[in-house]
């Protein structure tokens, strides 16, 4: 058997990369970014109760690059409330990063967020906004006018006969959209994108590649510093999606008072109770019979397991919820993501209470290797929602869009405005340009035949009395043809006369005849009927005077002034000579 | 509340709807101003276009009249005209001496024919015009082609001249010179 069998020629022709010109290819390519699906530099806001991280994700020819800052919100000594706080912190951020006018994305989220997937009956797509607010009225706690509502098609299908539509509709409170708006702009960002956290999960996966399989029902489980959200996914398809009152903040408050049997409490501070969760976790086993310090890790045991117990019953229910919906879609696994899950045998215990997978992944890491991410790597980890939002696509939910965006919306995004104000320019110059052209080229002509006219004007009047002159005598010679009844130039006569009389013969006399009226007949239009006799000598020596004669008369006969040629006569007077008489008549 | 969505698409809508408004606005400032000047300097290429042709052909007529009548400037062509009647005998025969001493032609006899009458015609205007009309009869000696030239002459005089017949005679003693007998009438105004 052939080991390295022969390609054939076409699919090696195919398999040749061709390269285009380096120009061509590079404008292609800025083409290309500017038409894809994602924006090209985007800010991933990621606002906690106790942080605010910045990512900001730039997407360019060699793969994504991000920077990143983040500030803790805990203990810093200002004042006000959350909210105040957190955006006078994102904008110090944004100064310091440099993002400032940076497009950026963020997301809302709490207990007045509907997440749900919903089927309606099919219909049309005018309808179907109409519907879901019905639908959604009786899901959430918000007047339902004073809320956003935006879908997904997930699919269609038969039930019972009747077409049905799977929506993913999700459903938040204006006042939270325009919150998470006015904190973005407030910050110096540039709000284009207000989502929930699934969907900046999901685009977190896309990009890391890890959705799984289609028929794979996985939980996340992203914890958070006060909260954790717990997200169930089919594929790509959002199924589920809820926020826990339990995070890595609530097992390090658990840790800040501890029991110890025979010794009484222990106070801890917040940071000492923090580096104990960091440095022990969970203690299973053995490790249990160790201790740090004064505390025994037994009573670290005990003392976290309230929180842990909440947080399995919230997974729990969430479980058995998605089970009762998608009847046969259980959850086949976990996975934890987010700083809150490393803490240590945190998946080992919820695998031994949930009886089920349980692992951690580090999607951040898979999308943009630590080392490329430009920090040391004993430093936290990537905030993972800020990067799942700063790789959003332009398709995803998106609060800020309207819901039902057409390809004119999506092209005015694809388009940058800078692109549309430079083509109306352009436009306006096309409308303006070609009448400014066209008074120049008119005004060049006019120019260089006034040039010419200069040139000639000199002449002009001369001109001018050279036609009148030939007028008038035009005029005049009309007039003398009128007095004179039509009469022949007598000098063309003669001319004419001398050009027909050959050699042989010599004229003696020419007189003019002038008609003789007769009664009752009359002259012939164009003849005055006045004729010429003509007398001479003719020389016969070289031939016989019949046609010396003939000759003079065909001559005459073809004269214009000369119409009828007339013989008298023609007699010899000598051997050689012969005399001769003819009339002809005046063409006059 | 107001909505807080925004339409990414209202900047390009601005832009669009502002672009209509410019060229709305550039239209009725600059463009038509323009196209009236450019329709204002086409009909004057027009008109001076038509009167440089019309120019230029006159110009080739006087050339081509030049050449026609060699040795004179069209420049300096006047039209023939109608003496007074009581000068246009005598005028007449002032220019006629140079013409006869220039081709050599001698005269024998001058003698008027008939008394001096009015002739009325109708010019191609349709103007109705008096004229009072003489003949002179002229015996003269020259040679053919002298008598040729001298009729040239005398036709293209600038009076209302008509040579009416022209009698030639061959005379043996005087040959090559030709005994002529010409009839001529004279036009003036009366």
């Amino acid at each position: 058997m052939n080991e390295n069998p022969t390609k054939s020629w076409w699919m090696r022709l195919a398999e040749t990369r061709i390269r285009g010109p380096e120009r061509l290819t590079g404008a292609a390519s800025r083409a290309a970014r500017m038409f894809a699906p994602g924006w090209n530099d985007l800010v991933g806001v990621d606002v906690s109760e106790s942080s605010v991280k910045l990512v900001r994700v730039r997407r360019g020819r060699g793969g994504p690059t991000v920077t990143r800052a983040e500030r803790s919100l805990r203990g810093d000594g200002t004042a006000g409330n959350r909210r105040e706080r957190a955006g006078a912190t994102l904008r110090e951020l944004v100064e310091q990063s440099g993002c400032r006018g940076a497009m950026a994305a963020t997301t809302i989220g709490g207990a007045d967020i509907l997440v749900r997937r919903f089927s309606l009956p099919d219909m049309k797509g005018s309808d179907l906004m109409a519907a879901l607010r019905l639908e959604c009225r009786k899901h959430v706690t918000t007047p339902i006018e004073e809320a956003e509502i935006r879908y997904e098609i997930l699919g269609r299908a038969q039930t019972g006969g009747a077409a049905t539509l799977d929506l993913l509709v999700t459903v938040a409170p204006r006042r939270k959209i325009e919150e998470a708006r006015e904190l973005l702009g407030s910050a110096g960002l540039k709000p284009v994108c207000v989502t929930l956290r699934p969907v900046a999960l999901l685009a977190l996966l896309d990009a890391a590649g890890g959705t799984g399989s289609s028929d794979d029902v996985v939980a996340y489980l992203d914890m958070g510093g006060s909260e954790s959200q717990i997200t169930v996914l089919k594929g790509r398809e959002i199924r589920f999606a809820r926020e826990l009152g339990v995070g890595s903040a609530t097992l390090t408050d658990a840790l800040r008072s501890i029991v110890v049997p025979g010794k009484g409490n222990i106070e801890l501070t917040y940071d000492q109770a923090e580096a104990l969760k960091r440095n022990h976790g969970i203690p299973v086993g053995i490790e249990e019979a160790a201790s740090s310090g004064r505390v025994p890790l037994t009573a670290v045991s005990v003392m976290l397991r309230p929180v842990l117990e909440r947080l399995v019953r919230e997974m729990w229910n969430s479980f058995d919820y998605v089970n009762e919906q998608f009847l046969g879609d259980s959850v086949s696994r976990v996975v934890l993501l987010g700083e809150g899950s490393r803490l240590k045998n945190l998946p080992e215990y919820l695998a031994g209470v949930l009886k089920i997978p349980v692992a951690r992944a580090d999607a951040s890491e898979r999308v943009i290797p630590r080392a490329s991410q430009g920090k040391d790597p004993g430093e936290a980890p990537l905030s993972e929602l800020g990067l799942g939002l700063g790789l959003l696509g332009r398709d995803a939910i998106n609060f800020l869009t309207p819901p039902e965006s057409g390809p004119a919306f999506r092209l005015a995004q694809a388009v940058p405005q800078q692109l549309v104000a430079a083509a109306a320019v352009v436009l306006l110059l096309s409308v303006s340009l070609p009448a400014e052209v066209a008074v120049m080229g008119e005004r060049q002509r006019v120019k260089a035949l006034r040039a010419s006219m200069e040139e000639v004007r000199p002449r002009a009047e001369a001109l001018r009395r050279f036609r009148a002159a030939r007028e008038e005598e035009t005029r005049l010679q009309d007039l003398l043809a009128r007095l004179s009844g039509g009469q022949v130039l007598w000098s063309y006569v003669l001319r004419d006369l001398s050009q027909r009389v050959g050699e042989n013969v010599r004229l003696t006399t020419l007189e003019v005849l002038e008609p003789v009226p007769v009664a009752g007949a009359a002259t012939p239009a164009g003849e005055s009927g006045r004729e010429v006799r003509l007398s001479g000598l003719l020389r016969t020596e070289s031939g016989r005077p019949e046609k010396v004669l003939s000759e003079l008369m065909n001559s005459l006969s073809m004269s214009p002034i000369f119409s009828q040629v007339r013989l008298e006569g023609c007699q010899t007077v000598t051997a050689g000579i012969s005399s001769f008489t003819l009339t002809v008549r005046i063409a006059e | 509340m107001s909505s807080p969505i925004r339409q990414p698409f209202l900047g390009h809508l601005v832009i669009v709807v502002m672009l209509v408004a410019s060229i709305a606005a550039v239209r009725a400032v600059y463009v038509a101003p323009r196209q009236m000047q450019a329709k204002s300097f086409r009909a004057e290429r027009e008109r001076l276009e038509g009167e440089l042709a019309d120019l230029q052909r006159g110009l080739q007529e006087m050339d081509a009249w030049e050449r026609q009548n060699p040795g004179k400037d069209a420049s300096r062509f006047a039209a023939r005209q109608a003496l007074p009647a009581r000068e246009m005998v005598a005028g007449f025969l002032r220019d006629l001496a140079p013409i006869a001493d220039r081709w050599k032609v001698g005269t024998d006899l001058i003698q008027p024919s008939g008394s001096i009458v009015d002739v009325t015609t109708t010019d191609v205007t349709g103007r109705t015009e008096t004229y009072r009309k003489a003949e002179l009869r002229f015996r003269l000696f020259a040679s053919y082609q002298s008598l040729g030239e001298y009729m040239r002459e005398v036709e293209t005089m600038n009076q209302l001249v008509v040579v009416r017949s022209v009698a030639v005679h061959y005379n043996a003693p005087t040959a090559p010179e030709l005994s002529a007998d010409v009839t001529i009438w004279l036009y003036g105004t009366p």
